[in-house]
């Protein structure tokens, strides 16, 4: 059977995904044993609690302005976000923090990471093109940009730890 | 310091990676019989994508091939060189031996699945390079082809399971 989402269980969604990702490198973080690595994983953390509080309000406004739901006409995007969702799940790593024992190097914390990011893009690129222009779309559009920017960044330092 | 990209070269790259998606397709319905058929519907549609790709490369002026892509920040090629390096997107590794070690159709479609994946990470990065002259609406055309390949693929993955 195939599922469908709501507007507001896809911004549910989108939520999960920045609150886990702000934890897991808030968590990171801790055990990283790196300090240079440590700091970068702070700096994403606040980024993506910055992506949350733009998908909340995102929410909100379906609220006080229900016209600005989604536009899915033949159903395609919901269903792509639906296998998108399959896959995390047989893939075992609904959340980052899952993967994480504490006994992690930097290295295999930023390969973890740079996986999640990959998870996060290929999601807000099925909920972009699910969002009026009007109700957010250029914001979504920037989130992917900067989930983009993050892997550079987390690749960046994987180089330089040899 | 890593050299900038020119237009060529990303566009070379969108071509090698719907090439690497052919081949893998074609190998895959190859030794899965059961569900050749999609599995040779998707080659089609990735040698449609990479012949996208080659036109646009083909319409870029002399001067166009040898400028780096539309990025005023040096942030996009910053990530497409990433992508491409190898740790996150491998573009030299032959896609048909990856099948080695995949056993049934559901194994191999979810890993069709992932590879799907990476390639909308690889065009989310390069539309933001591309500029509209240059076809930004094709690529975007194309991430909406591989979110459709993704949703096709899963609901095979669920008829078999």
């Amino acid at each position: 059977m195939v599922m469908t989402y709501t507007a507001d269980e896809i911004y549910e969604i989108a939520e999960k995904i920045e609150r886990n990702a702000a934890e897991f490198y808030r968590e990171a973080a801790e055990i990283c044993p790196n300090e240079e690595t440590c700091r970068l994983l702070l700096d994403m953390s606040e980024m993506e609690n910055e992506h949350l509080e733009t998908f909340q309000k995102m929410r909100e406004r379906l609220v006080e302005e229900p016209g600005l739901s989604i536009f899915d006409p033949f159903g395609r995007s919901t269903m792509y976000l639906q296998a998108i969702a399959d896959a995390r799940s047989w893939e075992g790593r609904i959340n980052p923090m899952q993967a994480l024992t504490g006994n992690e190097t930097a290295k295999e914390i930023i390969q973890i990471a740079m996986e999640s990011e990959k998870e996060m893009i290929v999601f807000y690129v099925g909920l972009k093109d699910l969002v009026y222009f009007k109700a957010g779309k250029d914001k979504v559009e920037e989130i992917i940009i900067e989930e983009l920017r993050h892997i550079s960044a987390l690749l960046k330092k994987l180089k330089s730890l040899g | 310091m890593s050299m900038p990209f020119n237009a060529d070269e990303v566009f070379e790259m969108a071509e090698q990676i719907e090439r690497n998606g052919s081949k893998f397709y074609r190998a895959a319905a190859k030794k899965f019989p059961e569900v050749s058929k999609l599995l040779l519907d998707l080659a089609v549609m990735e040698d449609k994508h990479q012949k996208t790709f080659a036109d646009m490369r083909a319409k870029l002026s002399g001067t166009e091939i040898q400028e780096p892509v539309f990025d005023p920040d040096g942030q996009a090629q910053m990530y497409l060189r990433v992508m491409a390096d190898g740790h996150v997107f491998d573009i030299k590794a032959d896609p048909a031996e990856k099948l080695a070690d995949k056993d049934t159709p559901e194994e191999v479609l979810k890993m069709a699945i992932g590879a799907e994946r990476d390639s909308i990470v690889f065009y989310a990065g390069l539309k933001d390079a591309v500029s509209d002259r240059a076809g930004k609406d094709k690529v975007e055309d194309i991430i909406k082809e591989e979110m459709g390949h993704i949703v096709i693929l899963n609901q095979k993955l669920q008829d078999l399971e």
